[in-house]
């Protein structure tokens, strides 16, 4: 092993890997965001998931909620649903697609990137979202994860 | 029946409208299977069953359209069904308004369950529960008018209700005396009568347990759609005044699921000929799945149709009484498509029929 390290070669490819490694989770993080004015300051992963599944319709306090979603294709969305959801996005599009054929569901409205989502949620009451890490402001509420 | 020229022209028409209409959510479903019975000189074969398209998209921040059409084969060529299309409008957060054609809100399984097969566990639906084409329908499964829906939300639990008022059926009792059964008419763009069909169904879903209940009532003033010389009333003259109360469960918690249903008739016989009055009738099913991993389920459902011999209703429709075992072994290989394996033993009441079973292996999918 030692002998490896001293070969420039290895050395350069540990070290592009390492570099590698700190970017992506640099950039996997993923914070829930609410109104400013919600009645609650926190919630689980589960209860997030719950939300954004239309399992979930109020608040844990009671209060009416509303979903402000990303549009398809986003990174974060995709991590979203992966590490808080625990669905694809293939997996998410048939769960709606049975809700939808059935009448037991319609998904949320797409906003857009974390802009729009950070727009939406700060003027909507009620609204929860969520977005990448580096993109909270002190125009919402962070009620799960962040940094 | 539709010629393939028409088939091309609205599959022409689909392809074009797509890149255009970006915001309709497009999906759609199929089946195919492998599946024989113990039916004298019935052979065992390939089918390829429903393809079923649906769309829907709202149109408005308070109106949402939705499209289902249907393409199959009943055996003598492709058909395309359009089995719904409604606009609803949004009254209130709690309260819609819609017209159009519905599958009709009776029970449970009609309500839940539609063509797309994936979405049922089992290959077939509960015999009595048929489409109006199938073998062993007994109730105008769709409904064509306007309904009323809502929900109220306790602590409790969350209350749901549906209300239709929609096209009487009517049956051809013509075919009755030519082929020995007929086909349940709802009538897409006409009606034979002022009589309309009304129906409703109220749901409850408790929040403690994980347990919903309902009941529901249908009214279905049956027309004479043939010329009338079987039934001995005339073209477009009530038939039978059909009257159905019944009530469903649905229990699912920890990976195990128990639904079922019950349906009491009063059919009200309308024919000078046979004068058979007010007759009772009942069909109920009972359903337990068990999830045993992530991917596999195992299925049994018992059902049971019962009515008397003297009723004409069901002898329009050569109804086959009994019951029916089914037993079912699904594997989903993904949210997107599952493979199922079903047996399933009927038992009929008149001891001159033959009791029989049918097998398939169906492979039923999503497309996104």
């Amino acid at each position: 092993m030692g002998n490896l390290l001293c070969k420039p070669r290895y050395t350069a490819v540990l070290a592009a890997s390492l570099l590698y490694f700190l970017v992506q989770t640099a950039s996997a993080g993923v914070a829930v965001i609410g109104n400013p004015d919600l009645g609650v300051n926190s919630i689980t992963a589960e209860q997030a998931a719950n939300i954004f599944l239309g399992k979930m319709k109020r608040l844990p306090d009671g209060s009416p909620v509303t979903v402000i979603e990303h549009k398809d294709g986003d990174s974060v969305k995709e991590e979203f649903y992966d590490k808080i959801v625990g669905k694809t996005p293939s997996q998410l599009k048939a769960y709606w697609a049975k809700l939808v054929f059935t009448g037991e569901g319609v998904p949320p409205k797409e906003y857009g990137g974390d802009k729009a989502v950070l727009e939406h949620v700060s003027k909507t009451p009620g609204a929860i979202g969520y977005v990448s890490d580096g993109s909270v402001d002190k125009s919402v509420k962070v009620l799960l994860g962040g940094k | 029946m539709i010629s393939n020229k028409y088939l091309a022209l609205f599959g022409l028409t689909l392809a074009a409208g797509f890149p255009a209409a970006q915001a309709v959510d497009f999906g759609a479903f199929g089946d195919i299977s492998y599946q024989g019975s113990t039916v004298d000189n019935s052979a065992n074969h390939f089918a390829v069953g429903q393809f079923d398209l649906y769309g829907t998209q709202k149109i408005d921040p308070k109106t949402r359209a939705f499209f289902e059409i249907v393409f199959e084969d009943p055996g003598d060529g492709y058909v395309l069904d359009v089995e719904r299309l409604n606009l609803t409008r949004d009254i209130t957060p709690n309260f819609s308004v819609s017209m159009g054609r519905y599958h009709n809100p009776i029970g449970y399984w009609n309500t839940a369950y539609h063509h797309g097969a994936i979405i049922q566990d089992t290959v077939l639906r509960p015999t009595f529960l048929d489409f109006e084409d199938g073998e062993g329908a007994i109730l105008p499964t769709h409904i064509i008018g306007v309904m009323g829906a809502g929900k109220v939300s306790m602590a409790s639990g969350d209350l749901k209700y549906m209300l239709t008022v929609g096209n009487g059926s009517s049956i051809n009792t013509d075919t009755t005396s030519s082929d020995g059964r007929s086909e349940i008419d709802v009538h897409i763009t006409n009606d034979n009568q002022d009589k309309k069909m009304v129906v409703g169904n109220a749901t409850f879903k408790m929040s403690r347990l994980p347990l919903e209940f309902g009941v529901f009532a249908l009214h279905d003033p049956f027309s004479e759609s043939g010329s009338g010389g079987y039934s001995g009333v005339g073209t477009s003259s009530d038939l039978i005044s059909m009257r159905v109360m019944g009530g469903y469960f649905r229990y699912a918690a920890h990976g195990l699921d128990v639904t079922g249903e019950t349906y009491n008739f009063e059919n009200e016989d309308k024919s000078p000929l046979t004068k058979a009055g007010k007759n009772k009738a009942s069909a109920y099913y009972v359903q337990a799945g068990y999830r045993v991993t992530d991917k596999f389920k195992t299925i049994y459902r018992f059902e049971n149709v019962d009515f008397l011999s003297k009723d004409p209703y069901f002898r329009y429709l050569g109804t086959p009484e009994g019951s029916r075992h089914v037993v079912d072994l699904r594997y989903d290989l993904d949210d997107t498509n599952a493979l199922k394996f079903e047996v399933a033993r009927f038992e009929p009441v008149d001891a001159s029929k033959k009791s029989y079973t049918f097998y398939a292996l169906q492979w039923a999918f999503l497309m996104l």
